[in-house]
């Protein structure tokens, strides 16, 4: 299938992914908008930097998914397209997924009531390719298939 | 092929999954004793609050539509007693259905001590399934004072959700500490500060020696001679393989059902999984019950691989567990507090705050973990014990603030970060 990914010497740190990220999924997918909103998205990939290393670093959509075995109620999933996919309405927020993911990649959102939810990247399931990869200008991250 | 798979749960159902994924047309067949949709344990204390509903599709282990989609027979609320190993049969109250292949998969039961006196009388629940919690609920519809029996993970949640819905709970705990499988010193006296905060009344080092009352529950003596009254006690010391239908049909059982790598019991085409069996420990080095949700999946889906033609193995697993008590979230894994032959590595910079990390180190080989108030990184610790990682290099980084990809070798990032 394909995936996100990521080039580490390619990297500026502009956190572009981070922003583009936010804005597809948020409502309207207008960035002033998702700026101004109260709870803002969460962005889905995020820039882990200690100079000279900087990567944009997301959810792989593992082949045999630990955080989808570690689901306590079935809330993830895998889409047609083979990603790993969380169902927020259903999340209890117990983060059972995190304590198996192995890339550290899943946050916690904990702003939306009883429930926390797991949030993750989707690989932006309304767009060709996802926005991450849109934004770098760099190149630092590819949409492929490698098999 | 006909598979049977007795129990309706985390391991039944992901099982079948695997079956499905390699046989489509066989018949499956599903029994539970219990009436309900398979729904989710760690839930019930959520439930008793009034936080889910039986309908809402978040309480269900999986949604609505599974059965019929997978093509999967239900007999619910039927209890099996034994296998009959050579007819191939499964024998229930008045009836018996045949099999091929066949799954047990019945989980734990509620560990009571037998020495407990008055432990049957009207008043004492155990809470590790909807129809206890169903039974606890009609009862707190009169009850105000609650005691609570063991401060695992099941009763101190169950504690923390009772006080703060009004409840007058005390918690009573064996050992010296809250949580104390999981948790080490500072981290217990974090959740005991929340768990106090949240209006528990938290007893640690004494036990619950006597239930007092004749027909009805009155109260509690404890083992220090104190008293205290009660409607109700909830009995949260543990849970232990539910070995029943195992033990009636002669298949071979240690501290829980015995299986081979691939799941398979002592009989030929019968295999088992999930919080009924016992598993190799690969922290502990031993065989033993490790009674949580991603083994009773993982190992429910590598029976169901290899009952259905396919091969695959489980290469061992350890304690891991992920909670919340008021605003101490946690992930801990394998030794909680560290053993003599072990170093290790602790991050207590931001413990005002409720932030606390540290990692167990044997050898270069992580042996624990506990992440307090940040726990995002837990999982690649978890990872890194089960792909036996040797962290000689980098073990003081992993409880460092901020902790992540850039804190690895370029080697060892490559290495990690392939697609798993
Ligand atoms: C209150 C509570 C909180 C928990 N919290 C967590 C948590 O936060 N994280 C975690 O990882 N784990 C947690 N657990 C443990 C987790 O629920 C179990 O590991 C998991 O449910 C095991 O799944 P299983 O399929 O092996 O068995 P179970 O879920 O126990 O299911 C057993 C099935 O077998 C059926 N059965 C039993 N005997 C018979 C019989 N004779 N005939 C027919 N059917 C039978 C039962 O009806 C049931 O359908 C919790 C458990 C409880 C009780
Ligand atoms: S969230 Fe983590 S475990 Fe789940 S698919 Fe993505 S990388 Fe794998
Ligand atoms: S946090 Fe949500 S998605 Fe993650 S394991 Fe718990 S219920 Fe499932």
């Amino acid at each position: 299938m394909k995936l996100v990914y990521i080039k580490e010497n390619a990297c500026v740190e502009c956190k572009l992914c981070e922003l583009a990220c936010y804005v597809e999924h948020s409502p309207t997918k207008d960035i002033l908008d998702a700026y101004e909103m109260q709870i803002r998205p969460l962005p889905r990939c995020e820039v882990d930097v200690e100079l000279p290393y900087s990567a944009s670093i997301m959810c792989r959509h593992c082949i045999d998914a630990p955080c989808l075995t570690a689901c306590q109620n079935g809330s993830i999933y895998r889409d047609e397209r083979g990603a790993v996919i969380v169902n927020e309405k259903t999340c209890v927020g117990c983060w059972m997924c995190i304590m198996m993911c192995p890339y550290g990649v899943i946050k916690r959102d904990r702003r939306h009531g009883y429930f926390g939810i797991s949030t993750k990247c989707d690989l932006c399931p309304e767009r060709e390719t996802p926005a991450c990869v849109d934004a770098c200008p760099n190149g630092a991250l590819l949409f492929d298939d490698r098999g | 092929m006909r598979y049977v798979i007795i129990g309706n749960s985390v391991a039944g159902l992901s099982a079948c999954e695997a079956i499905r994924a390699n046989d489509k047309d066989s018949a499956i067949t599903v029994i539970s004793d219990e009436p309900f949709f398979a729904y989710s344990r760690p839930l019930l204390s959520d439930y008793i609050t009034g936080h889910v509903k039986i309908e809402d599709d978040r309480f269900h282990y999986r949604r609505a539509a599974f059965y019929d989609n997978l093509n999967i027979e239900r007999m619910l609320g039927k209890k099996v007693r034994q296998v009959d190993t050579k007819n191939k049969k499964i024998i229930l109250d008045n009836e018996a259905v045949e099999y091929d292949r066949c799954l047990i998969a019945t989980g734990g039961t509620p560990f009571v001590p037998p020495n407990l006196k008055n432990s049957d009388i009207e008043g004492v629940y155990s809470f590790t399934n909807l129809t206890y919690a169903l039974e606890l609920e009609q009862a707190l519809k009169i009850a105000k004072k609650i005691v609570v029996v063991g401060a695992g993970l099941i009763g101190a949640k169950l504690a923390e959700k009772l006080s703060l819905n009004g409840f007058d709970v005390t918690i009573v705990e064996l050992t010296n500490k809250v949580l104390g499988l999981a948790l080490d010193v500072p981290a217990s006296s974090i959740v005991t500060g929340q768990m106090i905060k949240a209006g528990v009344n938290v007893i640690t080092g004494d036990s619950v020696s006597e239930i007092m009352g004749t027909k009805k529950c009155e109260g509690v003596v404890l083992a220090s001679g104190k008293k205290i009254e009660c409607d109700i006690v909830v009995m949260a010391i543990g849970v232990k393989p539910n070995v029943t239908i195992a033990k009636a049909s002669g298949i071979a059982i240690n501290r829980g059902l015995a299986v081979s790598e691939t799941m398979q019991t002592s009989v030929k085409d019968i295999f088992a999984a999930g919080d009924v069996v016992e598993l190799y420990d690969k922290v502990f080095q031993m065989n033993h019950p490790i009674p949580i949700i991603p083994w009773a999946s993982v190992c429910g889906r590598i029976a169901g691989e290899n009952m259905s033609g396919g091969y695959k193995i489980f290469e061992g697993g350890f304690p891991v567990n992920s909670i919340s008590i008021g605003n101490a979230s946690f992930i801990s894994m394998g030794y909680a507090e560290t053993p003599e032959d072990c170093q290790e590595y602790v991050n207590d910079k931001r413990i005002d705050e409720g932030i606390y990390k540290k990692i167990v180190v044997k050898e270069g080989a992580i042996k624990g973990a506990i992440f307090m108030g940040e726990i995002e990184r837990a999982g690649m610790v978890s990872a890194m014990i089960k792909d036996n990682i040797d962290v000689s290099s980098f073990a003081e980084r992993i409880v460092e603030d901020g902790f992540w990809w850039h804190s690895l070798e370029r080697t060892l990032r490559e290495k990690l970060t392939r697609r798993v």
